[in-house]
């Protein structure tokens, strides 16, 4: 390179930054009409903020982009492709329809791609996945979800599921979750669902996208133990498989 | 998750209260809120959660040890634990200051290399205070250094996990910035601090990262094992001399392409010694803080300013001052007017807007500027200091210069300083 009239302190580029992808998958079912759908409406664009504030405090770590796909009867994604937070303009859910929820695994499994979303120059961090739902899957996910667990992306990815209420079914939300029981978390108000949702898009920004701890811990562990605790302090949420204690003698 | 809310008290250990006044900022590990203390306003930091014994017991080490120079800003005084947590109070940041990060994302730039040799000395200066009096730092990263951009003036900051020697503070750092034996779970210690402490240098001069290149580009998902291997055992010095297989990456790494150019020898053969594989292996054979430090002071000390420039803007690193010297932003070719040769044989070049300093010290003791008086225009040396310089001419003449008079630089003459250091003028007329 030619080093004639180029000033190294006028010629400055900004660090390249990998980029962290954070994908949503929010279940928008008849029955998340109401209350449920509306506190996620309401509590989004101030994770958004957040997450922005995040992302700027993280320098030259990882950009974060995040994608929202909202499943119903079909899926779709609230913009084509992932958008930084400070761009994300969070536009209502409105809910209505059956939930396809194996339709949205196929179609996360076609954007976790290097020819999709995961296409950054400047390569990514392990991406992250947080699931959202208030029932049972209407279509097929099955097949779909053994499809997504053979991407390596979705592999690498941090998985959080939210129960909301307890007629989520927890069969599929554990499977998601690779069955690491602190990432499957129910909440039973929506005060609770609101805390849950900001606890895990805070902790998973934070914690992945930016370089790992040294020593023995690994991200996940960290994201683990952090959402255990966080869950652990919200009343009204908790661990979904937490087996409340059989009836004794001295009740 | 331990906040706390305008207005709130929190009780000092003792004695006296903070009051909070409003939120600063906010980082992974805790909270600053400006306080008021007995009417003045002070920085507290506050942890989400208490730390811990271990932790709280070394802050309280740190507050009772003096900090090891003016550039940190040092724990003055711990909280009671209290509110599921606890904290510490330090000194205001003053404004015109910002984070390492922010010169990273191009958010700011410094003004030349003037200043860019002034915060590396500063840094180099502070670690060897730092680990002359037995601490390490443990958790180096760009979060602790704060840098003026126009001068180079620094404040390091986060000095909670400031540790002795080889002990646990209880803080874990992250693996971008640390050396490859805490990567893999050993205590940091001074040796692991100097490895950082390269990486922190190497980005100061070039801004991008030491292990980035071609071949960590090619991990398109970082995961905790990729991460732990290429900022690890199997890091790859981008300018590595026998590995060239992580080199930069012409337009993702343009920062790095574009200054390790204007690098001098010396300073790339040093960089590539303290991030080479040898030192990512062998502790005991890095680049020590005083090495660093000795180079820098010498790359001060020879550093060109380029007469053309308006001010000091354009200036450049040489090793040799004699060879020919071309200006590589103006092109214009760079004539050094005038040497000091002081008494270790060392040659200071003077050209306008050269800033002087004595030996490692960090002190604009003068100013090389143009002086026009008695019909004649000649190269001057304004003595910016509180001590009067004694002058001596080449006919044996004896003048006193005191502070922000200027002196016509002469052949011959020769210049104490202080009470130890003299220099001889030696005009270049080719």
């Amino acid at each position: 390179m030619k080093l004639e009239n180029l000033n190294p302190f006028e010629s400055v580029q900004p660090c390249a930054r990998r980029q962290m992808n954070l994908f949503y998958l929010i279940d928008c079912s008849g029955s998340m009409r109401g209350n449920k759908i509306e506190s996620i409406n309401q509590v989004m664009p101030d994770i958004m903020r957040t997450i922005a504030d995040i992302d700027e405090s993280n320098k030259d770590n990882a950009q974060i982009k995040v994608a929202c796909l909202e499943f119903s009867s079909g899926c779709q994604w609230k913009y084509p492709q992932p958008v930084v937070a400070k761009d994300f303009k969070w536009q209502d859910i409105q809910a209505g329809g059956v939930t396809d929820l194996g339709a949205a695994f196929k179609e996360l499994r076609a954007h976790m791609s290097r020819n999709s979303d995961l296409a950054a120059d400047t390569g990514h961090y392990a991406p992250a996945v947080i699931l959202l739902s208030d029932g049972r899957p209407t279509d097929s996910w099955k097949n779909a979800l053994k499809d997504l667990q053979s991407n390596k992306w979705f592999d690498a990815a941090t998985k959080i599921a939210i129960a909301v209420g307890d007629d989520a079914d927890k069969t599929v939300l554990n499977q998601f979750a690779d069955n690491e029981e602190e990432m499957v978390i129910t909440v039973h108000n929506l005060d609770a669902l609101k805390s849950v949702i900001r606890l895990v898009s805070c902790t998973v920004s934070k914690i992945g996208s930016n370089s790992t701890s040294v020593g023995d811990k690994t991200k996940s562990e960290e994201i683990k133990e952090l959402v255990d605790e966080g869950v652990k302090e919200t009343p009204g949420a908790e661990n979904a498989n937490h087996q409340n204690p059989q009836p004794d003698k001295w009740d | 998750m331990s906040e706390l809310k305008i207005g709130e008290a929190i009780s000092l250990q003792g004695g006296g209260l903070v009051k909070i006044k409003k939120e600063l900022g906010r980082g992974g590990q805790g909270i600053v809120y400006q306080v008021d203390y007995n009417g003045k306003d002070v920085a507290l930091k506050w942890y989400l959660k208490d730390e811990g014994d271990l932790f709280y017991r070394n802050l309280q080490r740190n507050v009772s040890s003096m900090p090891p120079s003016s550039n940190f800003l040092w724990p003055l005084q711990v909280t009671e634990r209290q509110k599921n947590s606890f904290g510490y109070v330090m000194h205001l940041r003053p404004s015109g200051y910002y984070e390492l990060g922010d010169f990273f994302t191009a958010k700011v730039h410094f003004k030349n290399y003037d200043s860019v040799l002034h915060a590396a000395i500063n840094i180099c200066n502070g670690f060897l205070r730092l680990h002359l009096s037995g601490y390490s730092y443990q958790d180096l990263n760009e979060g602790n250094f704060f840098i003026n951009p126009d001068n180079g003036d620094l404040l390091i900051c986060d000095n909670d996990n400031v540790a002795a020697n080889r002990t646990e503070s209880g803080i874990k750092g992250k693996s971008r910035y640390m050396a490859a034996e805490v990567v893999n779970g050993s205590v940091p210690n001074i040796q692991s601090d100097v490895f950082s402490l390269a990486i922190i240098l190497y980005r100061l001069f070039m801004l991008d990262h030491p292990f980035e290149g071609m071949k960590t580009l090619k991990y398109v998902c970082l995961t905790d094992e990729v991460e732990r291997s290429v900022y690890g055992e199997d890091a790859i010095f981008a300018w590595d001399k026998d590995d060239k297989s992580n080199r930069p990456h012409p337009q993702i790494h343009q920062n790095a392409n574009l200054r390790w150019g204007w690098c001098p020898n010396s300073l790339q053969e040093a960089f590539r010694r303290a991030l080479g594989k040898d030192s990512i292996l062998h502790p005991e054979n890095r680049m020590t803080d005083r090495e660093w430090k000795n180079l820098f002071v010498e790359l001060r000390r020879k550093l060109i300013v380029c007469p053309e420039s308006k001010g000091s803007d354009h200036d450049f690193m040489v090793d040799d001052i004699h060879s020919s010297l071309k200006c590589p932003i103006c092109n214009s070719p760079v004539k050094i007017s005038a040497v000091l040769k002081f008494g270790d044989g060392s040659e200071y070049p003077l050209t306008r807007h050269k800033k002087l300093y004595i030996d490692d010290s960090d002190e604009v003791v003068g100013l090389s500027r143009v002086r026009r008086a008695d019909g004649r225009t000649e190269l001057g040396l304004q003595n910016l200091s509180d001590n009067n310089w004694m002058v001596f001419t080449a006919s044996g003449r004896l003048n006193e210069l005191s502070k922000n008079e200027i002196m016509p630089l002469r052949n011959g003459m020769k210049i104490r300083f202080n009470n130890r250091t003299t220099a001889e003028v030696i005009i270049n007329n080719h």
